[in-house]
């Protein structure tokens, strides 16, 4: 087998990756319940990998479900020898079964949609490319030369997204047992960067705001956006406050 | 009203207070989200002459355990001068706290209180609508009672209330009996009492500069039990 590698020569930009509790979860005491981390691999196969959980509010303690997928998924991806992405995706479906195994051992579907439903997001930047799967919904943000633009994913007709949890709660609608990852494919030669953000980034989108948002993606100000978030549900506290969902991304 | 002979208009100075942002730290020169803001009134009054030198080193102690600390990137620090006339400086990174020292005259406790109170309130409702989370402690260091205020100590309890109501953490260091009743009279939720020496002044800043930093880490503010001992 042949390989073919492509170097990109874009200055190497570090990675940002925030989480900030939406509005309406402080107001109502519900915990944050996207998880996530950002981590360099030491075998450079891939170079960084960013996941995303975006947990349902409905979910009344998907949190748990998610935090605990991060953290083993996390442990197994820095032991791991370097791996192509599909492999990724499939370590991915073993550590959600994993983690439904522990939490939901009976497959008790009540149990199953009280901690088992959350959006999974992964980005893997490889050295020519990045790789996006995505099981749910959620936003990818494009940075190149026209700047930062940031596009919904995988928002179905009836806005449920499809969660990787309907494998295994055969009785709700939106079942699918043959419920996949949705892949994306983006190569740098095309791409100053590629970041994944849980739905609740695009209360932003169509605002006024919008472009200060994104010029502080491009400028990676984390305490910036972490302000703007804050500044932008204190001067809506009156209406709940503005980004009303958790708010996480990772580019 | 005047008092010995003493133009007010011509004693009180603040600096800082008409243009916020260019007097105090820039928002955009914020490390992070969360800002501790840290007022802290220094008695330059003539009874601590004998402790000029030992003030110079305990300040310069304060400042470097707080740059030394994690806390440091999100201490802001403002310093005020209380003496014959009031001083108050701008909220500004601990690194570039003044540390120097020097005894004049009289002790204008209230007023550097009330001055205090308005420019710490006014950069917090700033620093809030800039999206900043922002905690405060309001701490004192004097040995003595007032002298020679034009305010009452009436009103500067009603403006030590008003910091307390907000859940902003008053903080009062007597070194010394005498500034003890003061500090009870004005409504100081949090006093330490220290003997007047050099190893008591060196505790004195010790205690303070601990209780910044735990104050800092926590997530609530520690407005009945700020003293780290």
């Amino acid at each position: 087998m042949i390989y073919f590698i492509f170097f990109s020569d874009k200055k190497k930009r570090f990675t940002m990756f925030i989480s900030k509790m939406g509005s309406y979860h402080a107001e109502y005491g519900i915990n944050n319940q996207d998880a996530g981390f950002s981590i360099e691999l030491p075998n450079g196969c891939p170079d960084r990998i960013s996941v995303i959980l975006d947990g349902c509010s409905d979910g009344e303690k998907s949190e748990i479900g998610a935090g605990m997928f991060a953290r083993i998924f996390e442990n197994k991806l820095k032991r791991a020898d370097a791996m192509i992405f599909d492999n990724i995706v499939n370590i991915a479906s073993d550590v959600f079964a994993t983690v439904k195994n522990l939490l939901v051992p009976d497959d008790d579907p009540v149990m199953l949609e009280k901690y088992m439903l959350f959006t999974i997001m992964i980005l893997a930047e490889y050295k020519a490319a990045w790789h996006i799967a995505i099981c749910g919904d959620g936003c990818i943000i494009y940075e190149c030369n026209k700047g930062v633009e940031i596009f919904p994913v995988n928002v179905t007709a009836s806005n449920t997204p499809n969660y990787l949890a309907y494998r295994y709660i055969p009785a709700l609608f939106n079942t699918n047992p043959f419920i996949a990852f949705t892949k994306y494919y983006y190569l740098k030669k095309y791409y100053d960067s590629i970041g994944i953000g849980s739905d609740g980034v695009l209360a932003i989108a169509g605002n006024d705001n919008e472009n200060i948002f994104k010029d502080l993606i491009l400028n990676r100000n984390e305490p910036g956006i972490k302000r703007f978030i804050n500044k932008l549900n204190y001067e809506n506290r009156e209406r709940g406050g503005f980004f009303k969902d958790d708010v996480t991304l990772a580019i | 009203m005047r008092r010995n002979n003493m133009s007010y208009d011509d004693e009180i100075k603040i600096d800082g207070l008409d243009e916020i942002d260019a007097q105090n730290t820039p928002v955009d020169e914020l490390e992070t989200e969360d800002v501790n803001l840290f007022f802290l009134g220094i008695d330059e009054s003539s009874s601590m002459t004998p402790y000029q030198a030992s003030m110079i080193k305990q300040l310069d102690a304060f400042k470097r355990a707080i740059v030394n600390s994690k806390e440091a990137p999100k201490i802001l620090l403002a310093r005020a001068n209380f003496s014959d006339k009031v001083d108050i400086g701008g909220y500004k990174k601990i690194d570039e706290m003044d540390t120097s020292y020097r005894v004049i005259n009289m002790t204008i406790l209230y007023d550097t209180i009330i001055a205090g109170t308005d420019a710490l309130l006014r950069y917090m409702d700033y620093l809030k609508q800039q999206g900043v989370r922002v905690k405060a402690v309001f701490a004192i260091f004097s040995d003595g009672a007032d002298t020679a205020s034009m305010h009452t100590c009436h009103v500067a309890k009603d403006y030590i209330d008003k910091l307390n109501a907000k859940e902003i953490v008053t903080a009062f260091v007597s070194f010394g009996q005498d500034g003890m009743r003061e500090a009870n009279d004005l409504g100081f939720k949090n006093v330490l009492e220290v003997g007047r020496t050099d190893s008591e002044l060196r505790r004195a800043f010790n205690t303070l500069s601990k209780s910044a930093i735990s104050n800092s880490k926590s997530v609530v503010s520690k407005t009945a039990d700020f003293f780290e001992q």
